[in-house]
């Protein structure tokens, strides 16, 4: 019996409105579609069905079920980030490498980090650092149990995107200004 | 299918309820210590990127400055670890993959920061290249 709601095809709640109805367990759509398809069928029908086809497992929604919002986008983006950061560790070790190798190492490196792609992936990096520190924050606040609801996880996943935008233009202004580039 | 095992042997070694939320809490306790970290680590880069190897070295040396990088680096390196061991745990299923990868996980953190580490002590403890520049 559970595995009914996989015989209609795609998802039916798909169109779900607002963030709040995305946590609902079993959406509304298909508990409806189950209910009237059902009607026709007496038990022993279905006990038959089910046991002549084979069908696959039901998989939970995943990522292109979902209509996207904002709070999904963020979370998505802490792991990337995240996964980003992690190359940034790497280059940061190839850094302190490179300073105990000795002048001419360390040249090189900072060249390699000042080349136009080494620049592309230092931004990409500030980027990542403040997106995850600010959302990494976000994650903290949720685990003393605040903040969980569906308006405020909106307004404070608003609110990271622009501290780390705003963050990364003006380290780079002041990267800019103080002969760092 | 009728089980003989009792519910205590079924629960043993699937793991102690008095450890599981052990890198959990580690995840944690280290992003609140690089919450700090970060931001210093931020302005270090700015000046690091504006000055030469006489300024890093200098830099370095600082004994503020060389605490501070070699607190960031292990911290860092630990989060990572914890970090990409769940994105593995998450979306790799097969059994031998999956040990290869959080293996593969492990050292290249362990090597990147002992390197890391390594590197930074020297330059600091004045061994590095033109010593005291």
């Amino acid at each position: 019996m559970p595995r009914r709601t996989a015989e209609h095809g795609a998802a039916p709640w798909r169109h779900t409105e607002g963030i709040g109805s995305a946590f609902v367990d079993t959406p509304p759509a298909a508990l409806k579609s189950e209910a009237a398809s059902g009607q026709g069928k007496s038990g022993s029908d279905q006990m038959t069905d089910a046991s002549r086809t084979p069908r696959t497992p039901p998989l939970s929604p995943h990522l292109q079920v979902w209509r996207w919002h904002i709070t999904m986008a963020a979370s998505i983006l802490h792991r990337a980030t995240g996964v980003a950061l992690y190359v940034g560790g790497l280059i940061v070790a190839a850094w302190a490498v490179a300073l105990a190798a000795g002048p001419e190492r360390y040249a090189e490196f900072k060249s390699l980090l000042g080349s136009l792609p080494g620049k592309v992936v230092m931004f990409g990096l500030t980027v990542s650092i403040f997106y995850h520190l600010a959302n990494g924050v976000r994650h903290l606040v949720w685990d003393t149990g605040h903040g969980l609801d569906v308006k405020s996880a909106n307004a404070s996943a608003v609110l990271v995107f622009a501290f780390a935008g705003a963050a990364t233009l003006a380290i780079w202004v002041i990267a800019g200004m103080t002969g760092a580039l | 299918m009728v089980s003989y095992r009792t519910p205590l042997g079924r629960a043993r070694g699937l793991g102690s309820a008095k450890h599981g939320a052990g890198h959990w809490l580690s995840e944690r306790v280290t992003a609140i210590a690089l919450v700090p970290l970060v931001v210093w680590a931020v302005y270090g880069v700015l000046r690091l990127s504006a000055g030469d190897y006489g300024f890093a070295v200098h830099w370095i040396q600082d004994p503020l400055n060389a605490t501070l990088t070699v607190l960031t680096l292990v911290i860092s390196f630990w989060h990572m670890h914890a970090g990409l061991r769940v994105v593995v745990e998450d979306y790799i299923h097969k059994a031998l993959s999956k040990s290869v990868l959080l293996l593969l996980n492990l050292f290249v953190c362990g090597l990147a920061g002992a390197l890391a580490v390594f590197s930074i002590l020297k330059v600091a403890l004045g061994a590095g290249g033109l010593g005291g520049a």
